[in-house]
């Protein structure tokens, strides 16, 4: 029961804010558009780093598979919206990552939240990089634990956070670890063997996050496992985007049958949404059959451009073999001033908080005038800066 | 019995909603508690003398357990026995008819295999509600050019370099379409809600949603850690009760009991609930949002395209004004043949979102074939491809929606949901019934969706049945004919309202009538 009167002045006194916070209206451009290719421009910011977006056999494929199934799947997996190239996409991926079975995802960042909001309840602990990306933190929102941060790549500190946290707790808590192959904010390698060690002395499990470095790293692209020569089964769980090398649009999780198998019915962003077009699932499938020895190629290349920015006195951060370059500034306006001497010049990047990312791509390795004239443009730049 | 609701005060037309609910009898009610607790008991059983053959994971000696118990019970010895029900696997475009890719199982529901035949069934299960998937025709061209002049995808976020003329130009025909003053796309759906509420909101801001919204749209309000307050499905009363309670009380906790009126208030429904059939009565919860000032967020996923005279939503379906909703929002996964999600509104807010959306920001573009087709469709919609395709597909998802349910009415099976609504739920109630009826259909060469717990409530199972302009009259007669065999073998004639006896003659229904 509530007085009449009191409502009616609260109501008429109630000014609720607005629904958005107003924007500036000198805003710099908010949304950068594709960057055409010509003679006089230079595209380093697509993630094209085995240069899938223009390989015409995939693009044939995708052609012959819309004029067999349509764009769309007009269902979630469950309902009808599971087609065979689905099924031999998940087949195929757990093949590759040497794992028993694998789910795919319609988009990348649902990926990695959903899959970790699967397993992780309240009372769980979870262990995480401080640069760890926005996506897990969507995750880790959502999953509701508990979660202390650790140094960068650093599995020293990891330790000791453990045996405070292990100290500390009254009851014991399950406990995960969820570490980037090569991080989204500073390019650089996760030392997984050190990792591994920590995770299993401590019977944590461990969620390998490998948007990067899927198709990156390794002889055959196999990603991290391959590099450090790890048996897959050692981590719980292989997650992340097939935006990266892949080139297409999606996400994926592999581990073992009992695992995966648990999201096909926990996994929201699974369940509750239509399944990845069917042409996307085939450039998927395409590019894993087609990579050959190109992340060795990538990495000779990563390796050689790494070289070449450290001798103009850049401040890399990303690993020698990492698939795109970030190089940090201080003070903030000198990243601004590269950036535009560079576009100005017709070579296109991207700058973000994290810094200048520049995303290569393996054709670099042919066309070696583009290559000397990035080289031209980028040693005029940090001249500016020097 | 049936629920009328008249449209109040200011607004001009008027538009009476038949909808129905019609409980089951207590003697359905109780059987089917009974059957499922025989169900768990011998789940329980099952467990204790068949452990299942993979129990040990690797290199985990002394870990604790992954999942929690009751939920792989559940999945293991419950959900198994029914699995082939879901997940059949399908090998092409699903339109008004689909071709499942036969599977057995040896093992009870543990594994499958295929058996390496093709059935060609007619489709009642993919939401495909203006029969848009095709492999063929305008859209499908679009797609497949947009591919050699783009590429398969634009390889970044929308902020950075991610961006084509192909988003700008839907973007711009979304609106139109709607009309609004502005639209942003992305790539997914799910993400569309999961990852643009939070935007909008901080702790300290109320939302109230409706009982049966979405997952996307409760994830999406969870995440910023505002209050959530639920209401009764589409009950317009209870809305206003919690309104008014909360405007008296405004924020709870606050020291020395004084009183915080809340930062905002949010409104969440959806256009047409997917697993109910039912419409949001617009027009009502449109004049309460401006009596108590609060905002409105409308999910139109399924109803885009779908209603309303010219394929505009429940907007159209109901006559009102678009700039009276706040967040207009939908997918283009159902009644586009695509996939992707919008939300529309006014120019502010959609900038605001442009510059601070995670998807924008941290999240992929919609890929061009994907926004291609969808501006096929577009104008094919607006008539701007100078047939009246448009139309004719709208007004026959109108009249197929129409001449099925009131066929199945005639039968004497309780549907649920409006009367315009092109998804019908049939009640089953018994979980052993959804998994008879979908089994019988997919026998007679028609595929269906069943739905149980957890997704309804857990005495209400049914089959839901998605219409489509693409089925043709013989198509739904002979669904019809199985139905109700089916129905007389399984008992699934529970309705006891009286039946119209006159036939349903499928030319003589009257749609859009003002």
């Amino acid at each position: 029961m509530y007085d009449d009167v009191l409502f009616e002045q609260r109501l008429n006194e109630f000014k609720p804010e607005p629904l958005i916070t107003p924007i500036e209206t000198n805003a710099e451009v908010l949304e950068i558009p594709m960057v055409k290719e010509d003679s006089n421009n230079i595209d380093l910011a697509k993630a094209n780093y085995l240069n899938v977006l223009d390989n015409e056999e995939i693009k044939k494929a995708s052609e012959d598979l819309i004029r067999e199934y349509g764009v769309g799947t007009c269902g979630p997996r469950a309902f009808y919206g599971t087609t065979d190239i689905h099924l031999e996409l998940e087949e195929c991926l757990a093949k590759f990552l040497h794992m028993e079975e694998s789910i795919v995802y319609s988009y990348g960042f649902v990926a990695i939240s959903s899959s970790i909001a699967a397993y992780c309840k309240k009372s769980d602990i979870i262990f995480v990089d401080e640069h760890a990306n926005f996506p897990i933190h969507q995750g880790l929102i959502a999953a509701k634990s508990k979660v202390v941060k650790f140094a960068h790549n650093d599995p020293k500190d990891l330790k000791r956070k453990l045996l405070q946290v292990a100290e500390n707790e009254k009851r014991k808590s399950r406990k995960f670890l969820i570490i980037e192959g090569i991080s989204w904010a500073t390019g650089k390698l996760c030392p997984l063997p050190d990792f591994i060690e920590v995770a299993e002395e401590f019977k944590m499990r461990v969620f390998l996050e490998e948007s990067y470095s899927f198709g990156v790293f390794g002889a055959t692209g196999r990603g991290l496992t391959e590099y450090f020569s790890i048996d897959p089964t050692r981590i719980d769980m292989i997650f992340g985007t097939l935006e990266g090398a892949i080139g297409s649009i999606g996400g994926f999780c592999a581990g073992s049958n009992l695992t995966i198998e648990h999201q096909r019915l926990s996994g929201s962003g699974y369940i509750f949404s239509a399944s990845l077009p069917t042409y996307l699932v085939k450039v998927v499938l395409k590019s894993l059959e087609l990579i050959g020895d190109k992340p060795k190629q990538l990495a000779e290349l990563a390796k050689t451009f790494h070289q070449f920015l450290e001798e103009c006195k850049f401040h890399v951060e990303s690993h020698p073999e990492a698939p795109f370059k970030l190089i940090t500034a201080t003070p903030k306006s000198d990243e601004i001033k590269i950036y535009q001497h560079c576009k100005e010049n017709g070579v296109h990047f991207i700058h973000n908080d994290n810094g200048l990312m520049i995303n290569l791509n393996i054709n670099l390795l042919q066309e070696k005038d583009k290559l000397d004239r990035i080289y031209r443009v980028l040693k005029g730049a940090s001249e500016l800066i020097n | 019995g049936y629920v009328r609701s008249l449209r109040e005060e200011s607004v001009k037309k008027c538009r009476i909603l038949k909808e129905s609910f019609e409980p089951p009898t207590l003697l359905t009610a109780a059987l089917t508690h009974i059957s499922f607790y025989i169900l768990m008991f011998l789940g329980y059983l099952s467990q204790t003398l068949f452990p299942p053959k993979i129990v040990k994971e690797k290199n985990r000696d002394g870990y604790p357990s992954l999942f929690d118990r009751f939920a792989s019970f559940y999945s293991r010895y419950v959900y198994r026995r029914i699995r082939d029900c879901w997940n059949y696997p399908i090998c092409s475009v699903p339109g008004n008819e689909v071709v499942l890719k036969d599977r057995v199982t040896n093992d009870n529901g543990w594994t499958f295999e295929f058996v390496g035949s093709k059935t060609k069934c007619l489709n009642l299960a993919s939401y495909n509600y203006l029969g848009f998937a095709e492999n063929s025709g305008p859209c499908a061209e679009a797609a497949i050019d947009s591919i050699y002049k783009y590429g398969v995808t634009t390889g970044g976020t929308r902020q950075q370099y991610g961006t084509c003329d192909l988003h700008v130009e839907l973007e711009k025909l979304t609106a139109e379409f709607l009309g609004v003053e502005d639209a942003i796309t992305f790539g997914m759906g799910f993400a569309t809600n999961a990852l643009n509420i939070p935007a909008l909101l901080t702790p300290g801001c109320l939302v109230i949603s409706d009982e049966k919204n979405h997952a996307s749209l409760i994830l999406g309000i969870r995440l910023p850690g505002a209050t959530v307050r639920v209401f009764k499905h589409n009950d317009v009363k209870h809305l206003e009760q919690i309104l008014r309670e909360n405007i008296y009380n405004g924020q709870p906790n606050q020291p020395q009991g004084e009183y915080k009126p809340w930062k905002k208030i949010l409104i969440v429904v959806e256009g047409i609930y997917s697993m109910e059939g039912t419409i949001v009565r617009l027009p009502e919860i449109i004049a309460l949002k401006k009596k108590y000032k609060a905002y409105l967020y409308l999910d139109e996923a399924h109803s885009i395209g779908a209603m309303g005279k010219h394929g505009r939503g429940i907007v159209d379906y109901f006559g009102c004004d678009p700039k009276d909703i706040d967040i207009l929002m939908g997918t283009f996964t159902k009644s586009f043949g695509s996939a992707g999600g919008y939300i529309a509104g006014s120019k502010e807010l959609i900038t605001f979102l442009r510059q601070n959306s995670f998807a924008s920001k941290h999240a992929w573009a919609m890929a061009p074939p994907v926004a291609a087709q969808i501006i096929a469709v577009l104008k094919i919609l607006m008539g701007r491809d100078g047939t009246n395709e448009g139309q004719k597909r709208i007004e026959t998802l109108a009249r197929n929606t129409r001449y099925f349910r009131q066929r199945l009415e005639q039968m004497s099976i309780i549907i649920h949901g409006n009367e315009d609504s092109p998804v019908v739920p049939i009640l089953v109630y018994l979980y052993s019934k959804i998994a008879a009826m979908v089994r019988m259909l997919i026998k007679e060469k028609i595929a269906t969706v069943g739905v149980g717990y957890p997704a309804t409530p857990l005495m209400e199972g049914r089959i839901r049945i998605c219409l489509s302009a693409a089925h043709t009259k013989e198509q739904l007669d002979y669904a019809l004919q199985v139905i109700e065999k089916v129905a007389d073998e399984l008992g699934l004639k529970y309705s006891r309202k009286p039946i119209n006896p006159n036939p349903v003659e499928y030319d003589k229904i009257k749609v859009y009538e003002e």
